[in-house]
């Protein structure tokens, strides 16, 4: 890692959609900061081939939404589709678009991860923000688990999964009144997540899916409540084919009467951003109505002992991701006693424009962190 | 869906026991006890704790949260047995909240409850007794000379527990509010399950009848204009239900109406022109929460 004397002006690269939200914020920032406009590549760049970076910028990873076909092309053929749904490289261009629609999330996460390791080289050496293969780690809901876990980090019970909804409802009926969390094992947000309870055979589901007339499966804003087993059979299906990570139901605890979780932000290691987000249903995610609280509010509801605990555990979190300068912890504060779980780590979760710590947004934050570290 | 716990029983803050807390002034408070998802005690090990804590003699009020842990199917038989075992150290129990659970922790049909009748017996100074849950559910032969209030939440009431009501020694009841759900989570299914807890005289001193949450609103309606239990009592509860212009035209028409201080029937399918017929009637009305139709089709505001 160079620190010696750096060129005056020091440049981002961007690895994101050009023109799109998170590189247009990202060249505010900076040239708020009076610095040069970044040289945004996409993932489509990536795919094409190498990427030619220029030797002394700071390379800086964010997400490939709007190059999903480029993911989809990248995954097809894909050793590892097994069962789940899939589209030929030649008919992604082709593809109708459909909103919302729920399919294609392990080819679209297994061409994610080819992309990445196609980047991984041309990072090495550099500065750089992000790290190809920790945010394959953090995109593996179940790698990324099992990562904690071992690192002592409080994390929800892992359940075991399945490869089809009816193998995955009999291990969970093993006992009689059971709750489960399912969520899809790649990707991020709470797309496909299902908030599973059983008793005696009946079961009950919690989901933001929804199912069309034709039985294909939507995100959808609104909470719905599924009670017909052969349908919640067939959701749970189409998820364990492509793959799932299936956690024990913590019930959350309640902030101003709704379920609480906080989005955190560690910047550099250390706590920065933190973003309250509540919910009637069991399910928090800024992309499905949930409301944002007021963060000095969270923090005398949690109190100052378990707020620290909170740090603490981000940072312990952050100590697993060196080379990432920023990650985005969803932090699930359990039941009466409010302890402190990791539910998720998002590798490009600092899209929270609204967000302040002292007085920076997340892209200054990290602006500012970088360049102290690299250009001092 | 039930999405909070209480933060108040009988006028009284809920507050949860901690032993390292201790009680303070135990009769201020409605303490209560649960078991979170990761807790290594039982419910029965922490109403040990809290008997045997300085001032429980003086608690008036408890409150029972999750007892079950991670299996949801756990009975309150252990809750039960635990209470009647240590009711000679709760002498000034008054109040008693069993099943303070939301959704998020057990759907209110899978509640497994019990045989509460030997709390009747074994706290003959109970004023309060509110339990949710129907499952499993029953008062056996119910008879207290004290108890003033009985509330049962569910998504569905067992018909077997409106024949123990009915059947019920309860002389000094005053309020009776009875959740009865849904036929598809196990509540009743014809008139002739619900009208004996509405016969005149059963409950002298009752003044405030609920019966919410039905899919059954408009012929309980129907029928108890036409009864004089209704002139006899102050609050008249059809909250919840699924309440349209035929039952609330009943009510307007009733001969018995005038007598009744307040008419709740929030949450109701209730049409514009019936709502300004309600409000103008000399009494107090709640409707409130109008609902729309779903499909054509009227829902309780909790059956799960």
């Amino acid at each position: 890692m160079a620190t010696d004397t750096l060129p005056s002006q020091s440049r981002f690269t961007v690895i994101a959609e050009p023109g799109g939200k998170r590189a247009r914020l990202f060249a505010e920032a900076l040239r708020a900061r009076g610095l040069p406009a970044p040289d945004v590549r996409s993932w489509r760049d990536v795919a094409r081939g190498p990427l030619d970076l220029d030797a002394d910028s700071i390379v800086r990873v964010d997400s490939p939404d709007g190059a999903g076909d480029a993911l989809l092309a990248e995954g097809a053929d894909h050793p590892e589709l097994g069962a789940a749904s899939r589209i030929r490289a030649v008919d992604v261009a082709t593809l109708p678009p459909d909103p919302g629609r729920l399919r294609f999330l392990r080819q679209s996460s297994l061409g994610m991860r080819r992309l990445l390791r196609r980047m991984a080289p041309q990072l090495h050496g550099r500065r750089s923000t992000h790290d190809p293969a920790e945010i394959e780690l953090m995109f593996d809901k179940e790698a990324c688990h099992a990562r904690l876990a071992a690192a002592g980090i409080p994390v929800p019970p892992r359940l075991p999964g399945a490869s089809t909804g009816a193998a995955l409802l009999q291990s969970l009926d093993e006992r009689t009144g059971w709750r489960a969390f399912v969520k899809p094992r790649w990707g991020s947000s709470a797309a496909g997540m299902v908030a599973l309870q059983g008793m005696r055979g009946q079961v009950c589901a919690w989901t933001h899916v929804h199912r069309g007339s034709d039985g294909a499966f939507y995100s959808t804003k609104r909470l719905e409540i599924w009670r017909d087993r052969r349908q919640i059979l067939s959701l749970l299906d189409f998820l364990c084919a492509e793959g799932v990570h299936v956690e024990a139901w913590v019930p959350k605890a309640r902030f101003q009467g709704r379920a609480c979780d906080l989005r955190v932000l560690a910047i550099g290691g250390e706590v920065a951003h933190v973003v309250p987000r509540l919910s009637l249903g069991p399910m928090t995610n800024l992309h499905l109505d949930a409301q944002r609280g007021d963060r000095i509010a969270a923090r005398d509801w949690l109190g100052a002992a378990r707020w620290d605990e909170m740090e603490d555990v981000c940072r312990r979190v952050a100590s697993e991701f060196p080379r990432s300068l920023c990650i985005a912890v969803d932090v699930l504060i359990a039941g009466r006693q409010k302890r402190a779980l990791v539910a998720e780590v998002n590798a490009f979760g600092d899209l929270l424009p609204g967000a302040r710590h002292r007085g920076r947004d997340p892209y200054g934050a990290q602006i500012d962190v970088a360049l102290a570290r690299w250009c001092p | 869906m039930i999405i909070e716990h209480v933060t108040e029983f009988q006028g009284l803050p809920v507050v949860q026991f901690e032993p390292a807390k201790g009680l303070g002034n135990a009769a201020r408070n409605a303490w209560r006890i649960s078991v979170e998802y990761d807790d290594p005690d039982t419910v029965i090990d922490k109403l040990a704790e809290l008997v045997g804590a300085a001032g429980a003699s003086q608690i008036r009020a408890l409150v029972f949260g999750p007892w079950f842990g991670d299996d949801m199917s756990g009975s309150t038989e252990e809750i039960v047995d635990a209470l009647v075992g240590s009711a000679k150290h709760l002498p000034a129990l008054e109040h008693l909240f069993i099943g303070d659970v939301i959704y998020e922790e057990c759907e209110i049909s899978w509640i497994t409850q019990s045989d509460l009748h030997p709390l009747l017996k074994a706290f003959p100074a109970l004023h309060t007794l509110r339990v949710r849950g129907g499952t499993d559910l029953s008062l056996g032969d119910a008879a207290h000379g004290e108890l003033r209030a009985l509330i049962i939440e569910a998504g569905g009431l067992p018909p077997t527990v409106l024949t123990q009501i009915a059947r019920a020694g309860l002389p000094s009841l005053e309020h009776l509010e009875l959740w009865l759900g849904t036929q598809n989570y196990g509540g009743p299914t014809r008139m002739s399950d619900i009208t004996p807890v509405l016969r005149p005289g059963l409950f002298p001193r009752l003044r405030y009848l609920g019966l919410r949450d039905s899919e059954m609103a408009d012929e309980i309606a129907a029928a108890l204009a036409s009864s004089e239990l209704l002139a006899t009592l102050t609050v008249l509860d059809l909250s919840l239900g699924t309440l349209s212009d035929e039952g609330a035209q009943a009510l307007i028409a009733s001969p018995h109406l005038r007598s009744l201080a307040r008419l709740d029937l929030h949450h109701h399918y209730l049409s514009d022109a019936m709502m300004a017929r309600l409000r103008a009637l000399p009494i107090t009305v709640d409707v409130s929460d109008r609902q729309e139709l779903e499909d054509g089709d009227r829902y309780v505001a909790v059956a799960e």
